[in-house]
């Protein structure tokens, strides 16, 4: 009977019930969205966060970069200077590079790794001294005994050696004039037609010289400087047959082979044998040639001996055994890798390798490896065998210069890696594993794990720790552009969530105090009546708990079932919302993963927000039990308010009058409303000027943002070969404002150069020489050149008239040699050379065949290790969009080493991107139709252009529903400042006010102190931000706050004046 | 003839719950210069009644005359501004001004300029007992007595013929409401006003000239 009547009590105040379900039941299913949303974007944010790997690379961008296997002191410098990067925020493990050599018996290495392919230590025999024909200056002793020797002047006679010391200048004559009259003609002549006939009639000669043409036994004469040039025979080496191979890559014997004695003075007895040291190279013709070589730059031990037998101890000991030995060592090297989180090396993050079998070792596990696939298939491996392995020690200046450490180790293989050609022979361990610290080779210096979270952040700051010329690259799988959304959801569904929480204990504490606490009436009736505690608690309880209890069952019922719906619709908002164009970004370097939403929804949030909603409405309910249970109703008293004493005004008339005198002697509601009014226009003005802040921040950022770009690898590290073709179909878009593009030349002083031999080794050590030297660089930027590329442009101090546009002068191309070339050089090549500021040197340079005379007019202190010169860029080209007219541009074959270039507007880069796309340019790692890849470098612009673009966003949807807000605002202030004062509303209608005058009265009050707020927080808030149109948000406040009350005066206008005096009886 | 007349006044008015019809055909007339007084038990409909007669609502039926002119036909406002003056049980004082501006505020409503209305109010303060100096206080600073006085005097400042007073004694102490009777009657009997005066007190009404006694909405003979 007592629940029964609680719960009729209760139901019977329909309105109220009907609400407080309504709200009780929002409340739960806002509360379980918000909490199952929560969960969801952990649970999946915690599933991506294993699923991707974010790693950072720091490499040294050296003159040899990507080059693997070099040994460069700058590279390893910069290795010293590396702070510790490991206490960098978000960096979970930081390493720097660690490998080590190892051999591994019956491992055979194959292909483009194998290190020394081209090294030979062969036995040859039958040696034949091998004549070639050369062209060049000569004497007349040297001429042979037939020839001609035509003028070079005119080509009108030739000159023909008769007999010995015989010399005579004989006239060429034409066949049909020889034909005519052949009685006139000269003693000797020529007969010019297919062939040259020499003839001598007087002593009866007739001679073809045909053959002579054919043995290239004629040469040219110059009376001026008496020169003779032509063909000659020269020694240039020798032939024979490899008799014995100590060490050859291919191993062959019993083959012919051409033999270059380089400069190691070999000369072979007549039938002599040899074994000879030294390399294969490339002859131009089909035979295998080798040239003799030292076995190290200043070995003073011959690399040819000669011997009897093939049984001579030298292939036995010595240094020729030696060798041979180092080479097969060498050749058949495994890397091993050491880390301590091989899933997160590069190549196995990128995916370039994978585990096809087994599993990754783990951080500190000892004795465990995974190896790569030809090491597994060649030495027959599977899962759980072993591995054994004789570590080496490497040189320093190469990696496969092996020496035996005698330490051989075993390692049982927990994984197995796939076929990539480029990670042959290669075997992964944990650092866990005690080895040498080997000298670093190549340009990467080491690699960050980091956080995902934190990773970008981790990159910026470690960009701040690093020297000159080294470059940290992040490679997150497309973690932060996956996550974005699913982070932003996860903040809102807490904000969602807590603020739930919030209005369930403010709707519960009402719900209760209505339900319960307010309930003394009938508790009165009960006590009064002798009913027992328990069941006037049990009374009071049974409706509040039935009412809660349905609404939570209905909340959690359409929370279940709403849920998938929900949390897809909020993905998708999301998604659209964090949605950023990356593409050609620098944002988005290497692969990306797709990212695997979590598809099974939890239920536990529903659960568990229904129960804390229903919890918290029974825990209030009893505490308010306690209070209608406490509070005696007949004890109530009331309150009198003092005013102060206050002289009779007789200022103003009519409205305005009650208006002001109310306004000034209202007290608390006097100061509430213009408080109210300040703090709520004041923030409102603060988001305002906030987001004219954003506008004006997003505009900066636009027009004082220059985004660059270059052309890459496909790795988008490093810069490629391109044509003039490449950047030109880029001009052409109409949104590049400058493309800068260097080309270089290596260059050299003559007195520098060596002698070479002048055959085909000689030829051929002599263009390595040259490509050794230091480059003349021809840009239209300092910036694009290698050398700055990474790093800053040095400060350049410049010869008076000069500065760094005349690289970017078209004018240059028309001469090479009228006036001095102006360049820009380092004062340490400058100081070698005895050079200052507009002094000239003479240098050569590849493929010109003149000398070139250089005026320095600008000199940099340098950092590296570079002589580059900078030239003009139009010298070496004049590209189509510098020409002043198209058709002065010019292009010279080859290929350009780099070119970046700058965007006309950053306004321009969506339409950039769009335009890439279209005309097919790749990205790294998508290659697409053109197979020219293009980074942008755009990651903080677009970053930072992104988060203002959602804030922009979020306050055009933000700004009108507050100044909703403000409106419903003004209306429940100015309500309850009106709806307290019904009394003063029904006396002045009972005096007969009009309608007008009463509305006025309160109106104009409330107007009257909003205003004051408005104008206080618009004055305050210009004197901030200096910026008028935070008046905005005062007139705006104002105006929705006025709205709102003279809809609150009006509605209690509108009430009758009998009740309202009922009302305030 | 009545300056105030009801002809079959019939006043129903909606509850949550029900229709109520408070008033059932009331006939009565009011003369200038006499007290009446109605009686009844609670909700026999005397203060609806006296709410009719103050214009602040219309009956449902029958009429309302003032001046022969029907309430209906008059806007009511003018008709409370001009017509009647109303005393309440409680009061009705503005708490925000001070006892001279809520005697001034009719006066003000009619066009007095406040200067005026100043001088005024202070004959009319000291007219119903009151010394100069609660002029410039607030109402709340005045004891029941002196609130009512204030209100007599506000009802003064009105300058009509008819004064109607809802319980005007109701939270008196019997001095004060002694006091206040005579103000009342003095009025009706010196300076020629219809007083009409709802109260439960059957002593209180019994000095009035006519009683007018309600039982459940209807005069009893």
């Amino acid at each position: 009977m007592v629940i029964r009547n609680g719960i009729l009590s209760t139901v019977r105040a329909r309105g109220r019930t009907v609400l407080f379900t309504i709200l009780i039941l929002l409340l739960t299913l806002s509360l379980s969205l918000g909490m199952g949303l929560w969960s969801y974007c952990a649970q999946t944010l915690a599933s991506m966060d294993e699923t991707y790997t974010s790693i950072s690379v720091v490499e040294y961008m050296g003159e040899q970069y990507p080059e693997e296997y070099v040994a460069d002191e700058a590279a390893r410098e910069a290795l010293t200077q590396l702070k510790d990067f490991s206490q960098v925020q978000g960096v979970e493990l930081w390493e720097t590079t660690n490998w080590e050599v190892a051999l591994s018996e019956g491992y055979q290495r194959h292909g483009s790794t194998v290190p020394y392919e081209g090294q030979m230590i062969v036995a040859v025999f039958n040696l034949v001294s091998k004549e070639t024909t050369q062209w060049g200056t000569l004497s007349a002793e040297d001429l042979p005994e037939e020839y001609i020797l035509f003028n070079s002047q005119d080509n009108s006679t030739v000159t023909v050696k008769l007999a010995d010391g015989m010399w005579k200048n004989i006239p060429y004559l034409e066949r049909s004039v020889v034909e005519e009259n052949p009685e006139n003609l000269p003693g000797a002549y020529c007969v010019v037609d297919s062939t040259v006939t020499l003839v001598d009639r007087s002593r009866n000669l007739t001679k073809s010289l045909s053959l002579l043409v054919n043995e290239r036994k004629f040469y040219s004469y110059n009376p001026e400087t008496q020169e003779i040039t032509g063909a000659y025979t020269v020694n240039s080496g020798y032939t024979g047959i490899i008799g014995e191979t100590l060490y050859s890559y291919e191993g062959k014997s019993g083959v012919a082979i051409q033999i270059d004695p380089g400069d190691s003075g070999f000369v072979p007895e007549k039938g002599g044998r040899y074994l000879l040291h030294g390399e294969l190279f490339d002859s131009g013709s089909s035979n295998r040639a080798m040239v003799v070589t030292d076995f190290y730059e200043d070995c003073e031990e011959s690399p040819w001996v000669q011997i009897d037998t093939y049984d001579d101890p030298v292939f036995q000991e010595g240094i020729f055994a030696e060798y041979a030995k180092k080479y097969e060592l060498g050749n058949n090297y495994i890397r091993v890798d050491t880390s301590d989180n091989i899933a997160a090396l590069e190549p196995f993050q990128q995916g370039t390798l994978y585990l096809t079998e087994g599993r990754y070792p783990q951080a500190g596990e000892d004795g465990v490896c995974v190896v790569s696939h030809d090491i597994a298939e060649q030495l027959n491996l599977k899962v759980g065998d072993s591995i054994p392995l004789s570590m080496m020690q490497a040189s320093e200046q190469d990696p496969f210069a092996l020496e035996e450490t005698g330490d051989s180790r075993s390692w049982t293989v927990v994984g197995i890696a796939n076929l990539a050609e480029t990670y042959e022979g290669r075997i992964w361990v944990s650092r866990g594993e005690e080895l040498l610290q080997a000298p670093l080779f190549g340009y990467q210096l080491g690699r960050a794990v980091l956080d995902n979270d934190l990773a970008v952040e981790a990159v910026e700051q470690l960009e701040t720790m690093v020297p000159d010329g080294v470059r940290v690259t992040l490679y997150d799988q497309g973690y932060s552009s996956a996550a974005q959304p699913l982070q932003a959801m996860e903040s809102t569904a807490q904000g969602v969530t807590f603020a739930s929480l919030v209005g369930v204990l403010a709707v519960l504490c009402l719900f209760a105090f209505l339900f319960v606490g307010r309930q003394q009436q009938a508790v009165d009736v009960m006590t009064s009546l002798g009913t027992p505690k328990n069941k006037i608690r049990l009374w009071l309880l049974s409706g509040a708990t039935l009412v809660s209890g349905i609404a939570v069952l209905i909340g959690m019922i359409i929370s279940a079932g709403s849920m998938q719906l929900l949390i897809g619709l909020a993905l998708q908002a999301a998604e659209a919302f964090y949605a950023a164009d990356q593409r050609y970004s620098n944002g988005a370097l290497g692969v990306t993963k797709e990212a695997e939403l979590v598809q099974q929804l939890p239920l536990w949030p529903t659960l568990v927000a229904g129960l804390v909603v229903f919890a918290a409405a029974l825990v209030l309910c009893i505490v308010f039990v306690g209070q209608a249970q406490r509070k005696n109703t007949l004890r109530r008293g009331k309150a009198r308010v003092k005013a102060p004493r206050s002289a009779t005004s007789v200022a103003g008339k009519g409205a305005l009058r009650f208006a002001w005198l109310s306004a000034c002697r209202g007290g608390w509601r006097s100061v509430v409303v213009p408080v109210v009014a300040l703090v709520l226009s004041a923030f409102l003005g603060f988001l305002m000027a906030t987001a004219q802040g954003w506008e004006e921040q997003r505009r900066s950022l636009y027009e004082n943002t220059t985004i660059t770009g270059q052309f890459t690898s496909t790795n988008g590290r490093q810069y490629t070969d391109l044509t003039l073709a490449n950047p030109w179909k880029l001009w052409n878009s109409g949104m590049v404002s400058s493309i800068q593009v260097s080309a270089s030349l290596h260059y050299w002083l003559q007195e520098d150069m060596p002698e070479f031999a002048n055959n085909e080794y000689g030829i051929a050590r002599k263009e390595a020489w040259i490509g050794q030297q230091p480059s003349m660089i021809f840009l239209n930027g300092l910036q694009v050149s290698p050398e700055f590329i990474y790093g800053e442009v040095p400060e350049i101090t410049w010869l008076e008239g000069w500065d760094e546009a005349f690289l970017a002068d078209p004018s240059y191309h028309k001469s090479w040699t009228d006036i001095p070339m102006p360049c820009v050089a380092s004062q340490r090549w400058m100081k070698e050379h005895g050079l200052d500021l507009g002094d000239e040197i003479v240098i050569n340079c590849e493929n010109i065949n003149f000398d070139v005379t250089v005026e320095v007019v600008g000199s940099f202190a340098p950092a590296g290790a570079y002589d580059n010169l900078y030239l003009p860029l139009s010298y070496w080209c004049l590209p189509p969009w510098e020409a002043d007219d198209e058709r002065e541009s010019y292009s010279p074959t080859g290929s350009f080493p780099g070119c970046c270039f700058t965007l006309r507007s950053a306004y321009d880069l969506e339409d950039f991107r769009a335009y890439l796309a279209q005309e097919n340019y790749s990205q790294p790692g998508d290659l697409g139709g053109n197979r020219v890849t293009v980074v942008l470098n755009d990651y903080t612009f677009t970053q930072t252009v992104q988060a203002l673009n959602r804030y922009i966003t979020l306050g055009q949807i933000l700004f009108p529903v507050l100044f909703a807000l403000m409106g419903v605002l003004g209306f429940v202030v100015s309500w309850l400042m009106v709806n307290g004062r019904r009394m003063e509303f029904a006396i002045m209608r009972g005096l007969g006010a009009s309608k007008s005058r009463v509305f006025g009265s309160f109106f104009l009050e409330q107007m009257g102190l909003c205003l004051v707020g408005c104008l206080v927080s618009g004055l305050a808030l210009t004197l901030w931000s200096g910026q008028l149109m935070v008046w905005l948000a005062a007139v705006g406040f104002a105006a929705c706050y006025l709205f709102g009350c003279a809809m609150a005066v009006l509605a209690v206008g509108r009430t009758k004046i009998f009740t309202l005096l009922t009302y305030a009886d | 003839m009545g300056v105030l007349q009801l002809k079959e006044v019939i006043y129903t008015y909606q509850t949550q719950y029900q229709k109520v019809e408070a008033l059932k055909g009331i006939t009565a007339s009011f003369d200038a210069g006499k007290m009446y007084a109605i009686v009844g038990k609670s909700g026999s409909g005397k203060t609806t009644l006296l709410s009719l007669l103050a214009g602040l609502d219309l009956p449902t039926q029958g009429e309302v005359l003032c001046h022969d002119k029907a309430t209906s036909q008059m806007k009511l406002e003018q008709y409370r501004r001009e017509q009647v003056a109303v005393i309440y049980q409680n009061f009705r004082l503005f708490p925000l001004l001070t006892v001279a501006e809520n005697v001034m505020y009719p006066m003000e409503l009619r066009g007095t300029s406040p200067k005026e209305a100043r001088e005024k109010a202070k004959a009319l303060v000291e007219r119903v007992g009151l010394p100069e100096t609660v002029l410039n206080r607030y109402p709340t600073m005045l004891s029941g007595g002196e609130q009512q006085r204030v209100a007599i005097a506000r009802a003064l400042g009105m300058e009509t013929q008819i004064m109607l007073a809802d319980e005007p004694t109701g939270n008196l102490d019997t001095t004060n409401s002694d006091n206040i009777f005579s103000i009342l009657q003095s009025l009706a009997h010196e300076d020629g006003y219809c007083v009409i005066i709802v109260t439960h007190d059957r002593a209180l009404a019994e000095k009035a000239e006519a009683i007018l006694e309600l039982k459940d909405g209807k005069v009893v003979e």
